[in-house]
């Protein structure tokens, strides 16, 4: 589901901690209401636990081709 | 102004930062050395000499960066949270800085006092190290770091075996204990090379080449049984030499062979990556790896004979494989560690350089390049003793460069910190 509130970042085919360093910028863009999709080539475990520990909530999805797909959104 | 994020359970940044700031001054105080004596130092592995300048390497340069990115990776990567990490570290970091300049010393003047100070506070160093990784490892690992962390438990447990025979000699040398003096150098040398450095760079290698080099992963089969192989080969091959078995040269070559396929293996999965531009740290994993084959062959090679054979084992495992792994790691660890920091502060984004601006490509290429001319250097000493002094400096030079690229990037990071507060104030 698609919304023009989302804002959509791929960092699939970077290495790390590229990936890292890019949604760490993107967060700073993340407000009430709006969606960070971020496609990614592996499970972002460290970036889990900084989300939850600042009031992100984020959500993981399997896609085809072994893409995985985070949702982050701010916690209310 | 940014928010400031907390960045999960990674320790603070001066936890590992002492230890790879430290560590690479120690490899230029080995070439140094080398340059101070020249041929004297490359004529036998049993001189003084020698062993003093190989334990700037192993305890200065290798010990010291390895046990600054466990004490990193430990709670981040693997999970674990190291019990008193700040006191860990402090005690670890003084004790490698002030034990291995007393353990050279001891060996160059042969001093029993020396010996037992160095002893003492090497001693103290290791033993909380390896008490706080130990306690963090013995912990239930999760599945996807479980080839990881099963290497990494076998190389605390190479490091300490390492110290035990290390700390014995130190007893002989000191006059308190009688002891089969070169049957432990040979299993304190062993341990510490195959059981603690050698595993170690296998057990990382497993995680961070597929990760870091978008590469293909490593059989999960390879994975799982090389460090335990590594490990019970060296345990036969530590009980043949003890009893003087005459089967210890088959389980030498066993073990010779299954360094010889990971290098083999892992130099062909950096051939295959998906990207094709390689980074310093590719470069550096094909000279680690490299040198680890020819380390092997050389080993292997029945012809070769004489004391510079077993120099320039020394020079390709040391100097070729294991420090030339743990530089390359450093080129990672060491800016990461500061943007990740720094990006935690709450500055502003467009103060804060990003991973790749903290040392600039071409300066890693130009030190790469001259560890490369080290590295050729000190293998062809080995052979023409007249070339130690070149191979010294250029090894020194080689070295301080490095060191001086993290100090810079170190400063840089105060500079920001620093400036970041002034503008709070």
């Amino acid at each position: 589901m698609d919304s023009q509130d989302d804002i959509l970042l791929d960092v699939r085919g970077l290495l790390p901690p590229e990936p890292l360093e890019r949604v760490l910028e993107a967060l700073d863009q993340l407000t009430p209401g709006k969606r960070l999709r971020m496609l990614i080539d592996r499970e972002p475990l460290p970036l889990y636990r900084i989300l939850e520990r600042n009031g992100y909530r984020h959500r993981t999805s399997m896609l085809d081709g072994g893409t995985v797909e985070v949702e982050i959104t701010l916690a209310s | 102004m940014q928010r400031a994020l907390s960045l999960d359970d990674t320790p603070a940044l001066s936890v590992p930062l002492r230890f790879m700031l430290a560590a690479p001054w120690f490899a230029a105080a080995a070439g140094v050395l080398l340059l101070w004596h020249g041929a004297a130092a490359l004529q036998t592995r049993w001189s003084p000499l020698t062993v003093a300048l190989t334990h700037l390497m192993t305890l200065g340069f290798l010990a010291m960066a390895m046990a600054g990115a466990l004490l990193q990776m430990l709670p981040v990567v693997a999970e674990f949270a190291v019990p008193r990490a700040a006191t860990v570290a402090g005690i670890t970091w003084l004790g490698l800085v002030a034990g291995t300049p007393l353990l050279v010393a001891a060996m160059l003047t042969g001093l029993p006092l020396l010996f037992a100070a160095a002893a003492l506070v090497l001693g103290a160093a290791l033993l909380a190290f390896i008490a706080a990784a130990g306690l963090a490892l013995a912990r239930r690992a999760s599945s996807a770091t479980m080839p990881m962390v099963a290497g990494m438990r076998l190389a605390i447990a190479g490091l300490c075996a390492t110290a035990a025979f290390g700390l014995t000699l130190a007893a002989y040398f000191s006059g308190v204990a009688v002891v089969p003096a070169p049957l432990v150098t040979d299993l304190h040398a062993a341990w510490g090379l195959l059981g603690w450095v050698g595993m170690l760079v296998v057990a990382v290698a497993f995680q961070v080449i597929p990760m870091f080099q978008a590469t293909a992963t490593y059989p999960r089969g390879l994975a799982f049984t090389l460090p335990g192989g590594l490990a019970l080969l060296l345990c036969g091959w530590s009980v043949a030499v003890a009893r003087g078995a005459p089967w210890q040269g088959w389980i030498a070559g066993a073990l010779a062979l299954a360094l010889a396929a990971f290098a083999a293996f892992s130099l062909y999965l950096l051939s295959r990556r998906k990207r094709t531009a390689p980074d310093v740290t590719t470069l550096y994993w094909r000279v680690s790896l490299g040198s680890l084959l020819a380390c092997v062959l050389l080993y292997l090679w029945p012809a070769a004979g004489g004391d510079w054979r077993a120099l320039l084992l020394g020079i390709l495992f040391i100097a070729g494989f294991a420090a030339s792994a743990v530089s390359g790691m450093l080129y990672k660890i060491v800016p990461f560690l500061l943007w990740y920091h720094l990006a935690g502060a709450g500055l502003p984004r467009q103060s804060v350089p990003g991973v790749n601006g903290w040392i600039s490509a071409r300066d890693a290429r130009g030190q790469f390049w001259c560890h490369v001319a080290a590295l050729a250097a000190l293998a062809a000493a080995a052979l023409l003793p007249p070339l130690a002094r070149p191979a010294g400096a250029l090894f020194a030079a080689d070295m301080a460069w490095l060191g001086a690229l993290f100090l810079r990037a170190a400063l840089r990071y105060r500079r920001a910190l620093a400036g970041s507060g002034a503008e709070r104030a």
